[in-house]
Protein backbone atom coordinates (compact mmCIF):
# COMPACT_ATOMS: atom_id res chain seq x y z
CA UNK A 1 0.00 0.00 0.00
CA UNK A 2 1.38 3.28 -0.86
CA UNK A 3 1.89 6.13 1.28
CA UNK A 4 -1.29 8.48 -0.77
CA UNK A 5 -3.58 5.10 -0.61
CA UNK A 6 -2.95 4.67 3.11
CA UNK A 7 -3.62 8.41 3.98
CA UNK A 8 -6.95 8.17 1.59
CA UNK A 9 -8.17 5.17 3.76
CA UNK A 10 -7.71 7.64 7.01
CA UNK A 11 -9.23 10.68 5.48
CA UNK A 12 -12.43 8.42 4.34
CA UNK A 13 -12.13 6.95 7.41
CA UNK A 14 -12.25 10.22 9.44
CA UNK A 15 -15.06 11.58 7.16
CA UNK A 16 -16.85 8.41 8.22
CA UNK A 17 -16.74 9.04 12.31
CA UNK A 18 -18.01 12.47 10.72
CA UNK A 19 -20.92 11.60 9.22
CA UNK A 20 -22.09 8.84 11.35
CA UNK A 21 -22.21 11.38 14.66
CA UNK A 22 -24.11 14.08 12.40
CA UNK A 23 -27.17 13.46 13.26
CA UNK A 24 -26.65 13.28 17.43
CA UNK A 25 -24.26 16.28 16.94
CA UNK A 26 -26.37 18.75 14.70
CA UNK A 27 -29.33 18.12 17.26
CA UNK A 28 -28.06 18.68 20.59
CA UNK A 29 -26.32 21.81 18.80
CA UNK A 30 -29.22 22.98 17.27
CA UNK A 31 -31.25 22.77 20.58
CA UNK A 32 -28.40 24.70 22.65
CA UNK A 33 -28.65 27.17 19.87
CA UNK A 34 -32.79 27.26 19.74
CA UNK A 35 -31.65 27.79 24.05
CA UNK A 36 -29.34 30.41 23.59
CA UNK A 37 -31.89 32.79 21.66
CA UNK A 38 -34.64 31.78 24.47
CA UNK A 39 -31.55 32.28 27.05
CA UNK A 40 -30.36 35.59 26.22
CA UNK A 41 -33.73 36.91 25.94
CA UNK A 42 -34.61 36.04 29.51
CA UNK A 43 -30.84 37.39 30.50
CA UNK A 44 -31.63 40.65 28.89
CA UNK A 45 -35.13 41.12 30.49
CA UNK A 46 -33.87 40.56 33.48
CA UNK A 47 -30.77 42.97 33.73
CA UNK A 48 -32.85 45.92 32.27
CA UNK A 49 -35.24 45.16 35.29
CA UNK A 50 -32.24 45.92 37.60
CA UNK A 51 -32.11 49.44 36.41
CA UNK A 52 -36.12 49.78 35.09
CA UNK A 53 -37.79 47.87 37.62
CA UNK A 54 -41.30 48.84 36.96
CA UNK A 55 -40.84 47.36 33.30
CA UNK A 56 -42.81 44.41 32.88
CA UNK A 57 -43.61 44.47 36.20
CA UNK A 58 -47.52 43.29 35.74
CA UNK A 59 -46.90 40.18 34.20
CA UNK A 60 -45.94 37.55 37.13
CA UNK A 61 -44.35 35.42 35.04
CA UNK A 62 -41.60 38.34 33.83
CA UNK A 63 -41.22 39.22 37.27
CA UNK A 64 -37.15 39.20 38.23
CA UNK A 65 -37.23 36.51 40.79
CA UNK A 66 -38.80 34.47 37.90
CA UNK A 67 -37.02 35.63 35.11
CA UNK A 68 -33.15 35.51 36.48
CA UNK A 69 -33.08 32.17 37.62
CA UNK A 70 -34.91 30.91 34.57
CA UNK A 71 -32.13 32.77 32.33
CA UNK A 72 -29.07 31.05 34.61
CA UNK A 73 -31.47 27.68 34.24
CA UNK A 74 -31.84 27.86 30.57
CA UNK A 75 -28.30 28.96 29.76
CA UNK A 76 -26.46 26.19 31.77
CA UNK A 77 -28.85 23.12 31.39
CA UNK A 78 -30.10 24.19 27.73
CA UNK A 79 -27.99 26.37 26.03
CA UNK A 80 -23.77 25.31 27.39
CA UNK A 81 -24.51 21.52 28.59
CA UNK A 82 -26.60 20.37 25.35
CA UNK A 83 -24.23 22.37 22.81
CA UNK A 84 -21.74 21.05 25.00
CA UNK A 85 -22.95 17.77 24.57
CA UNK A 86 -23.30 18.03 21.05
CA UNK A 87 -19.23 18.93 20.57
CA UNK A 88 -18.15 16.20 23.51
CA UNK A 89 -20.19 13.14 20.97
CA UNK A 90 -18.39 15.02 17.99
CA UNK A 91 -15.00 14.46 19.77
CA UNK A 92 -15.20 11.72 21.56
CA UNK A 93 -15.33 9.63 18.27
CA UNK A 94 -12.89 11.39 17.15
CA UNK A 95 -10.63 10.77 19.68
CA UNK A 96 -11.35 7.19 19.86
CA UNK A 97 -11.31 6.58 16.54
CA UNK A 98 -14.42 4.68 16.48
CA UNK A 99 -17.72 5.37 15.58
CA UNK A 100 -20.52 6.92 18.37
CA UNK A 101 -21.94 4.24 19.99
CA UNK A 102 -25.70 4.34 20.46
CA UNK A 103 -27.17 7.00 18.66
CA UNK A 104 -30.55 5.72 19.34
CA UNK A 105 -29.79 6.82 22.91
CA UNK A 106 -28.67 10.32 22.15
CA UNK A 107 -31.35 11.12 20.04
CA UNK A 108 -33.54 9.97 22.99
CA UNK A 109 -31.13 11.93 25.47
CA UNK A 110 -31.54 15.02 23.23
CA UNK A 111 -35.34 14.89 23.59
CA UNK A 112 -35.51 14.33 27.04
CA UNK A 113 -32.93 16.99 27.84
CA UNK A 114 -35.39 19.49 25.69
CA UNK A 115 -37.89 18.21 27.48
CA UNK A 116 -36.67 18.59 30.91
CA UNK A 117 -35.44 22.17 30.30
CA UNK A 118 -39.05 23.32 28.81
CA UNK A 119 -40.65 21.41 31.71
CA UNK A 120 -37.88 23.12 34.34
CA UNK A 121 -38.26 27.06 33.11
CA UNK A 122 -41.74 26.71 32.24
CA UNK A 123 -42.48 25.55 36.21
CA UNK A 124 -39.95 28.36 37.14
CA UNK A 125 -41.33 31.19 35.13
CA UNK A 126 -45.02 30.33 36.54
CA UNK A 127 -43.49 30.22 40.26
CA UNK A 128 -42.93 26.37 40.89
CA UNK A 129 -39.24 26.41 41.43
CA UNK A 130 -37.23 24.27 44.40
CA UNK A 131 -35.71 27.96 45.48
CA UNK A 132 -32.24 26.63 45.37
CA UNK A 133 -29.72 28.49 43.37
CA UNK A 134 -28.80 26.38 40.10
CA UNK A 135 -31.36 23.62 41.04
CA UNK A 136 -34.74 25.89 40.38
CA UNK A 137 -36.23 23.21 38.80
CA UNK A 138 -38.49 20.86 40.01
CA UNK A 139 -38.02 17.44 41.04
CA UNK A 140 -39.73 15.60 38.24
CA UNK A 141 -37.63 18.20 35.60
CA UNK A 142 -34.07 17.62 37.08
CA UNK A 143 -35.01 13.39 37.25
CA UNK A 144 -35.93 13.86 33.53
CA UNK A 145 -32.69 15.82 32.83
CA UNK A 146 -30.58 13.09 34.60
CA UNK A 147 -31.84 10.04 32.99
CA UNK A 148 -31.06 11.96 29.60
CA UNK A 149 -27.43 12.81 30.84
CA UNK A 150 -27.04 8.54 31.98
CA UNK A 151 -28.07 8.10 28.57
CA UNK A 152 -25.40 10.36 27.04
CA UNK A 153 -22.83 8.98 29.29
CA UNK A 154 -24.04 5.20 28.14
CA UNK A 155 -23.21 6.53 24.86
CA UNK A 156 -19.97 8.30 25.39
CA UNK A 157 -18.64 5.27 27.75
CA UNK A 158 -19.77 2.34 25.29
CA UNK A 159 -17.63 4.49 22.35
CA UNK A 160 -14.77 4.58 24.68
CA UNK A 161 -15.00 0.96 25.60
CA UNK A 162 -15.03 0.32 21.60
CA UNK A 163 -12.03 2.45 21.00
CA UNK A 164 -9.64 1.82 18.57
CA UNK A 165 -7.18 4.58 19.57
CA UNK A 166 -4.20 2.98 22.15
CA UNK A 167 -3.53 6.70 23.89
CA UNK A 168 -5.80 8.55 25.29
CA UNK A 169 -5.48 12.39 24.49
CA UNK A 170 -5.78 14.55 27.40
CA UNK A 171 -8.95 16.32 26.32
CA UNK A 172 -10.20 12.08 26.30
CA UNK A 173 -9.62 12.33 30.20
CA UNK A 174 -11.46 15.58 31.04
CA UNK A 175 -14.38 14.11 29.08
CA UNK A 176 -14.77 11.04 30.92
CA UNK A 177 -14.03 12.20 34.17
CA UNK A 178 -17.06 14.68 33.40
CA UNK A 179 -20.02 12.45 32.58
CA UNK A 180 -18.75 9.96 35.36
CA UNK A 181 -18.79 13.23 37.79
CA UNK A 182 -21.43 14.80 36.72
CA UNK A 183 -24.73 12.97 37.02
CA UNK A 184 -23.25 11.65 40.60
CA UNK A 185 -23.19 15.25 41.13
CA UNK A 186 -26.86 16.17 39.55
CA UNK A 187 -28.40 13.33 41.65
CA UNK A 188 -26.91 13.53 45.20
CA UNK A 189 -27.90 17.56 45.26
CA UNK A 190 -31.28 17.21 44.08
CA UNK A 191 -32.08 14.69 46.66
CA UNK A 192 -34.83 15.91 48.47
CA UNK A 193 -32.85 14.79 52.12
CA UNK A 194 -31.50 18.45 52.93
CA UNK A 195 -32.41 21.55 55.01
CA UNK A 196 -31.13 24.60 57.12
CA UNK A 197 -27.38 25.47 56.94
CA UNK A 198 -26.69 21.82 55.48
CA UNK A 199 -28.70 22.69 52.31
CA UNK A 200 -26.84 25.89 51.72
CA UNK A 201 -23.56 23.63 51.84
CA UNK A 202 -24.91 21.07 49.61
CA UNK A 203 -26.42 24.05 47.35
CA UNK A 204 -22.84 25.79 47.03
CA UNK A 205 -21.16 22.37 46.62
CA UNK A 206 -22.97 21.77 43.92
CA UNK A 207 -23.03 25.29 42.27
CA UNK A 208 -19.73 25.73 42.05
CA UNK A 209 -19.46 21.70 40.86
CA UNK A 210 -21.66 22.36 38.02
CA UNK A 211 -19.04 24.84 36.87
CA UNK A 212 -15.93 22.71 37.95
CA UNK A 213 -16.67 19.65 36.76
CA UNK A 214 -19.03 19.53 33.61
CA UNK A 215 -18.58 23.49 32.26
CA UNK A 216 -14.95 23.35 32.45
CA UNK A 217 -13.94 19.85 31.44
CA UNK A 218 -16.35 20.70 28.31
CA UNK A 219 -14.29 23.71 27.89
CA UNK A 220 -10.68 22.36 28.49
CA UNK A 221 -11.00 19.55 26.73
CA UNK A 222 -12.16 21.35 23.52
CA UNK A 223 -9.14 24.10 24.00
CA UNK A 224 -7.10 21.18 24.23
CA UNK A 225 -8.16 19.98 21.00
CA UNK A 226 -8.75 22.92 18.74
CA UNK A 227 -5.76 24.91 19.64
CA UNK A 228 -2.88 22.39 18.58
CA UNK A 229 -5.01 21.24 15.34
CA UNK A 230 -5.69 24.38 13.91
CA UNK A 231 -2.54 25.93 14.17
CA UNK A 232 -1.03 22.38 13.27
CA UNK A 233 1.18 21.98 16.09
CA UNK A 234 1.30 19.58 19.20
CA UNK A 235 0.59 20.66 22.44
CA UNK A 236 3.28 22.30 24.28
CA UNK A 237 3.91 20.11 26.98
CA UNK A 238 1.61 17.01 27.16
CA UNK A 239 3.16 16.12 30.49
CA UNK A 240 1.78 19.75 32.03
CA UNK A 241 -1.78 18.61 30.31
CA UNK A 242 -1.61 15.37 32.24
CA UNK A 243 -0.07 17.72 35.61
CA UNK A 244 -3.13 20.12 35.33
CA UNK A 245 -5.96 17.26 34.68
CA UNK A 246 -4.53 15.12 37.99
CA UNK A 247 -4.14 18.40 39.78
CA UNK A 248 -7.61 19.97 38.37
CA UNK A 249 -9.25 16.69 39.78
CA UNK A 250 -7.92 16.65 43.17
CA UNK A 251 -8.85 20.62 43.91
CA UNK A 252 -11.77 21.62 41.87
CA UNK A 253 -14.51 19.89 43.76
CA UNK A 254 -13.32 21.39 47.01
CA UNK A 255 -14.17 24.78 46.34
CA UNK A 256 -18.18 25.44 46.61
CA UNK A 257 -17.54 26.54 50.22
CA UNK A 258 -16.07 29.68 49.07
CA UNK A 259 -19.48 30.59 48.47
CA UNK A 260 -20.16 30.64 51.97
CA UNK A 261 -17.29 32.64 53.48
CA UNK A 262 -19.25 34.69 56.59
CA UNK A 263 -22.01 32.61 56.73
CA UNK A 264 -23.22 30.15 59.27
CA UNK A 265 -21.36 27.08 58.04
CA UNK A 266 -18.34 25.51 60.00
CA UNK A 267 -15.09 27.96 59.80
CA UNK A 268 -12.82 24.58 58.97
CA UNK A 269 -14.95 23.76 55.59
CA UNK A 270 -14.96 27.20 54.43
CA UNK A 271 -11.06 27.59 55.38
CA UNK A 272 -10.39 23.75 53.15
CA UNK A 273 -12.51 25.60 50.49
CA UNK A 274 -10.36 28.58 50.40
CA UNK A 275 -6.89 26.75 49.98
CA UNK A 276 -8.59 24.47 47.80
CA UNK A 277 -9.10 27.53 46.00
CA UNK A 278 -5.71 29.05 46.21
CA UNK A 279 -4.50 25.53 45.09
CA UNK A 280 -6.65 25.59 41.49
CA UNK A 281 -3.45 27.95 41.00
CA UNK A 282 -1.33 24.60 40.02
CA UNK A 283 -4.04 23.34 37.23
CA UNK A 284 -4.60 26.93 35.85
CA UNK A 285 -0.95 27.72 35.53
CA UNK A 286 -0.56 24.21 33.47
CA UNK A 287 -3.30 24.79 31.26
CA UNK A 288 -2.45 28.55 30.87
CA UNK A 289 1.31 27.97 30.20
CA UNK A 290 -0.03 25.00 27.90
CA UNK A 291 -2.44 27.17 25.39
CA UNK A 292 0.14 30.30 25.90
CA UNK A 293 3.45 28.25 24.46
CA UNK A 294 1.49 26.52 21.61
CA UNK A 295 -0.36 29.83 20.08
CA UNK A 296 2.94 32.01 20.62
CA UNK A 297 4.13 32.85 17.17
CA UNK A 298 0.92 32.21 15.61
CA UNK A 299 -1.27 34.68 16.71
CA UNK A 300 -1.75 35.78 12.62
CA UNK A 301 -3.93 32.98 12.26
CA UNK A 302 -6.71 34.46 14.23
CA UNK A 303 -7.17 36.51 11.75
CA UNK A 304 -8.16 33.72 9.35
CA UNK A 305 -9.23 30.96 11.54
CA UNK A 306 -12.70 32.02 13.45
CA UNK A 307 -11.94 28.36 15.73
CA UNK A 308 -8.93 30.08 16.97
CA UNK A 309 -10.20 33.36 17.41
CA UNK A 310 -12.59 32.22 19.48
CA UNK A 311 -10.97 29.18 21.54
CA UNK A 312 -7.83 31.19 21.86
CA UNK A 313 -10.11 34.44 23.78
CA UNK A 314 -12.16 31.34 25.96
CA UNK A 315 -8.78 29.76 26.81
CA UNK A 316 -7.51 33.40 27.99
CA UNK A 317 -10.72 34.04 29.82
CA UNK A 318 -10.06 30.67 31.44
CA UNK A 319 -6.52 32.06 33.44
CA UNK A 320 -8.31 35.24 33.98
CA UNK A 321 -11.57 33.66 35.76
CA UNK A 322 -9.62 30.90 37.18
CA UNK A 323 -7.12 33.56 39.03
CA UNK A 324 -10.11 35.81 39.60
CA UNK A 325 -11.64 32.71 41.19
CA UNK A 326 -8.59 31.99 43.69
CA UNK A 327 -8.20 35.78 44.62
CA UNK A 328 -12.10 36.01 45.29
CA UNK A 329 -12.36 33.05 47.66
CA UNK A 330 -10.02 34.94 50.34
CA UNK A 331 -12.05 36.40 53.44
CA UNK A 332 -10.69 40.02 52.94
CA UNK A 333 -12.06 39.41 49.22
CA UNK A 334 -15.12 38.57 50.34
CA UNK A 335 -15.60 41.16 52.49
CA UNK A 336 -16.09 43.38 49.72
CA UNK A 337 -17.35 41.49 47.08
CA UNK A 338 -20.08 39.03 48.84
CA UNK A 339 -23.54 40.15 48.00
CA UNK A 340 -22.65 42.60 44.87
CA UNK A 341 -22.57 42.31 41.50
CA UNK A 342 -18.98 41.60 41.21
CA UNK A 343 -19.49 38.05 41.49
CA UNK A 344 -22.18 38.18 38.76
CA UNK A 345 -19.47 39.22 36.27
CA UNK A 346 -17.28 36.76 37.79
CA UNK A 347 -20.21 33.87 36.62
CA UNK A 348 -20.40 35.75 33.30
CA UNK A 349 -16.84 35.28 32.49
CA UNK A 350 -16.28 31.74 33.15
CA UNK A 351 -19.65 30.72 31.84
CA UNK A 352 -19.40 33.45 28.90
CA UNK A 353 -16.36 34.75 28.16
CA UNK A 354 -14.22 31.37 28.44
CA UNK A 355 -16.97 28.39 27.74
CA UNK A 356 -19.53 29.78 25.71
CA UNK A 357 -16.42 31.38 23.48
CA UNK A 358 -15.02 28.19 22.79
CA UNK A 359 -18.36 26.44 22.21
CA UNK A 360 -18.77 28.45 19.95
CA UNK A 361 -15.21 28.16 18.36
CA UNK A 362 -15.41 24.64 18.08
CA UNK A 363 -18.90 24.80 16.68
CA UNK A 364 -17.50 26.79 14.04
CA UNK A 365 -15.13 23.70 13.26
CA UNK A 366 -17.19 20.77 13.74
CA UNK A 367 -20.48 21.60 12.02
CA UNK A 368 -18.61 21.88 8.26
CA UNK A 369 -17.02 18.48 9.14
CA UNK A 370 -20.44 16.55 10.06
CA UNK A 371 -22.08 18.36 7.21
CA UNK A 372 -19.54 18.44 4.54
CA UNK A 373 -20.63 22.34 3.93
CA UNK A 374 -18.67 25.53 4.41
CA UNK A 375 -19.71 28.13 6.51
CA UNK A 376 -21.51 30.63 4.52
CA UNK A 377 -20.67 34.77 5.01
CA UNK A 378 -17.01 35.19 6.67
CA UNK A 379 -18.36 38.54 7.30
CA UNK A 380 -21.00 37.67 9.37
CA UNK A 381 -18.95 35.69 11.67
CA UNK A 382 -16.17 38.18 12.57
CA UNK A 383 -19.67 40.44 13.59
CA UNK A 384 -20.60 37.93 15.89
CA UNK A 385 -16.98 37.40 17.42
CA UNK A 386 -16.69 41.34 18.01
CA UNK A 387 -20.48 41.46 19.15
CA UNK A 388 -19.72 38.47 21.93
CA UNK A 389 -15.95 39.74 22.84
CA UNK A 390 -17.15 43.75 23.35
CA UNK A 391 -20.18 42.45 24.82
CA UNK A 392 -18.56 40.21 27.65
CA UNK A 393 -15.91 42.87 28.17
CA UNK A 394 -18.14 45.82 28.49
CA UNK A 395 -20.55 43.74 31.03
CA UNK A 396 -17.77 42.14 32.84
CA UNK A 397 -15.81 45.30 33.40
CA UNK A 398 -19.14 47.24 34.69
CA UNK A 399 -19.82 44.47 36.92
CA UNK A 400 -16.34 44.44 38.45
CA UNK A 401 -15.93 47.80 38.76
CA UNK A 402 -19.09 48.37 39.69
CA UNK A 403 -19.92 45.76 42.53
CA UNK A 404 -16.42 46.38 44.23
CA UNK A 405 -17.77 49.83 44.42
CA UNK A 406 -20.80 48.77 45.70
CA UNK A 407 -19.60 46.41 47.93
CA UNK A 408 -17.22 49.39 49.34
CA UNK A 409 -19.81 51.75 49.94
CA UNK A 410 -21.74 48.91 51.41
CA UNK A 411 -19.17 48.36 53.90
CA UNK A 412 -19.81 52.03 54.99
CA UNK A 413 -21.65 52.21 58.12
CA UNK A 414 -22.48 56.08 57.47
CA UNK A 415 -23.92 55.28 53.60
CA UNK A 416 -27.64 54.85 53.65
CA UNK A 417 -28.81 51.81 51.62
CA UNK A 418 -30.89 53.71 49.41
CA UNK A 419 -27.54 55.13 47.95
CA UNK A 420 -25.45 52.39 46.73
CA UNK A 421 -28.48 50.85 45.34
CA UNK A 422 -28.62 54.19 43.42
CA UNK A 423 -24.74 54.16 42.92
CA UNK A 424 -25.06 50.90 41.24
CA UNK A 425 -27.79 52.06 38.30
CA UNK A 426 -24.98 53.48 36.01
CA UNK A 427 -22.55 50.29 35.91
CA UNK A 428 -26.37 48.01 35.87
CA UNK A 429 -26.80 50.04 32.17
CA UNK A 430 -24.03 49.40 30.89
CA UNK A 431 -24.29 45.94 32.06
CA UNK A 432 -27.87 45.65 29.98
CA UNK A 433 -25.75 47.36 26.73
CA UNK A 434 -23.16 44.41 26.92
CA UNK A 435 -25.78 41.93 27.23
CA UNK A 436 -27.47 42.95 24.47
CA UNK A 437 -24.42 43.16 22.50
CA UNK A 438 -23.72 39.48 23.20
CA UNK A 439 -27.38 38.72 22.23
CA UNK A 440 -27.29 40.41 18.88
CA UNK A 441 -23.95 38.10 18.66
CA UNK A 442 -26.46 35.10 19.49
CA UNK A 443 -28.97 36.16 16.29
CA UNK A 444 -25.98 36.27 13.72
CA UNK A 445 -24.64 33.11 14.90
CA UNK A 446 -28.37 31.54 15.41
CA UNK A 447 -28.57 32.74 11.62
CA UNK A 448 -25.43 31.52 10.69
CA UNK A 449 -26.58 27.85 11.92
CA UNK A 450 -29.45 27.61 10.73
CA UNK A 451 -28.33 28.61 7.23
CA UNK A 452 -25.65 26.08 7.56
CA UNK A 453 -28.54 23.69 8.06
CA UNK A 454 -30.15 24.95 4.78
CA UNK A 455 -26.29 24.56 3.11
CA UNK A 456 -26.87 27.96 2.12
CA UNK A 457 -22.45 28.17 2.38
CA UNK A 458 -20.13 26.89 -0.40
CA UNK A 459 -19.76 22.53 -0.33
CA UNK A 460 -16.76 21.57 1.64
CA UNK A 461 -13.87 19.76 0.01
CA UNK A 462 -14.29 16.57 1.00
CA UNK A 463 -10.64 15.65 1.25
CA UNK A 464 -7.26 17.69 0.85
CA UNK A 465 -6.89 15.94 -2.30
CA UNK A 466 -10.15 16.97 -3.98
CA UNK A 467 -8.54 20.58 -3.08
CA UNK A 468 -5.41 20.50 -4.65
CA UNK A 469 -7.31 19.41 -7.79
CA UNK B 1 -21.65 13.25 68.06
CA UNK B 2 -25.00 13.34 65.72
CA UNK B 3 -23.93 13.52 62.48
CA UNK B 4 -26.82 14.37 60.44
CA UNK B 5 -27.70 11.37 57.41
CA UNK B 6 -26.98 13.90 54.77
CA UNK B 7 -23.76 15.07 55.73
CA UNK B 8 -23.04 11.40 55.75
CA UNK B 9 -24.10 10.94 52.55
CA UNK B 10 -22.33 13.40 50.92
CA UNK B 11 -19.24 12.43 52.53
CA UNK B 12 -20.02 8.50 51.29
CA UNK B 13 -20.30 10.55 48.30
CA UNK B 14 -16.76 12.14 47.94
CA UNK B 15 -14.94 9.21 49.47
CA UNK B 16 -16.25 7.65 46.60
CA UNK B 17 -15.22 10.11 43.76
CA UNK B 18 -11.85 9.54 45.90
CA UNK B 19 -11.45 6.18 45.48
CA UNK B 20 -12.56 6.39 41.63
CA UNK B 21 -9.90 9.41 40.93
CA UNK B 22 -7.40 7.35 42.74
CA UNK B 23 -8.34 4.28 40.71
CA UNK B 24 -8.13 5.92 37.25
CA UNK B 25 -5.14 7.67 38.52
CA UNK B 26 -3.28 3.55 39.16
CA UNK B 27 -5.29 2.26 35.81
CA UNK B 28 -3.54 5.28 34.27
CA UNK B 29 -0.37 4.55 35.29
CA UNK B 30 -0.23 1.09 35.07
CA UNK B 31 -1.31 1.02 31.20
CA UNK B 32 1.22 3.46 30.02
CA UNK B 33 -0.99 6.45 29.65
CA UNK B 34 1.44 8.93 31.52
CA UNK B 35 3.87 8.48 29.55
CA UNK B 36 6.15 11.81 30.17
CA UNK B 37 7.40 12.19 26.86
CA UNK B 38 5.58 14.72 24.19
CA UNK B 39 4.42 11.42 22.41
CA UNK B 40 0.58 11.58 23.34
CA UNK B 41 0.32 15.15 21.88
CA UNK B 42 0.80 13.95 18.44
CA UNK B 43 -2.13 11.52 18.51
CA UNK B 44 -4.41 14.08 17.02
CA UNK B 45 -2.50 14.86 14.17
CA UNK B 46 -2.92 11.15 12.18
CA UNK B 47 -6.82 11.56 10.84
CA UNK B 48 -5.86 13.30 7.83
CA UNK B 49 -7.47 16.43 8.70
CA UNK B 50 -4.37 18.66 10.00
CA UNK B 51 -2.64 19.16 5.83
CA UNK B 52 -2.42 22.99 6.03
CA UNK B 53 -4.70 24.59 3.35
CA UNK B 54 -4.00 28.36 2.08
CA UNK B 55 -6.58 30.38 2.88
CA UNK B 56 -8.76 27.56 4.47
CA UNK B 57 -10.97 28.96 7.08
CA UNK B 58 -10.88 26.82 10.25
Amino acid sequence: MTSITKELETVEFRERLDAESAIPVLVFLASGVLWLLVGSALGIIASIKLHAPDWLATIPQLTFGRVRPAHLDVVAYGWASLAGVGCLIWLTSRLCKTPIRQRGALIASAALWNLGVLYGTGAVLFGYSQGVEWLEYPLPAAAIIAVAFLLFAWSILSTFHARQAEHLYVSLWYVIASVVWFPILFVVANLPIYSGVEHAAVNWWYGHNALAIWFTPIGLALAYYMIPKVIGRPIYSYYLSLLGFWSFALFYNWNGIHHLVGGPVPTWLQTISIIASVLMVIPVMAVAVNHHMTTIGHFKLLRTSPTLRFTVFGAMCYTAVSFQGSAEALRNTQEVVHFTHYTVGHAHLGVYAFLSMILFGSMYYIIPRVTAWDWPRPGAIRLHFWLAALGISLYFLALTIGGWLQGMAMNNPAEPFVNVVAGTRGWLILRSIGGSMMGLGHLVFAFLFFEMLWRAGPRRGASPWEDAK
Amino acid sequence: MNVPPAVLLVLGVAACGAALALAGFAWAAATGQLDPSNAGALTIFDDGDDTPRQGARR
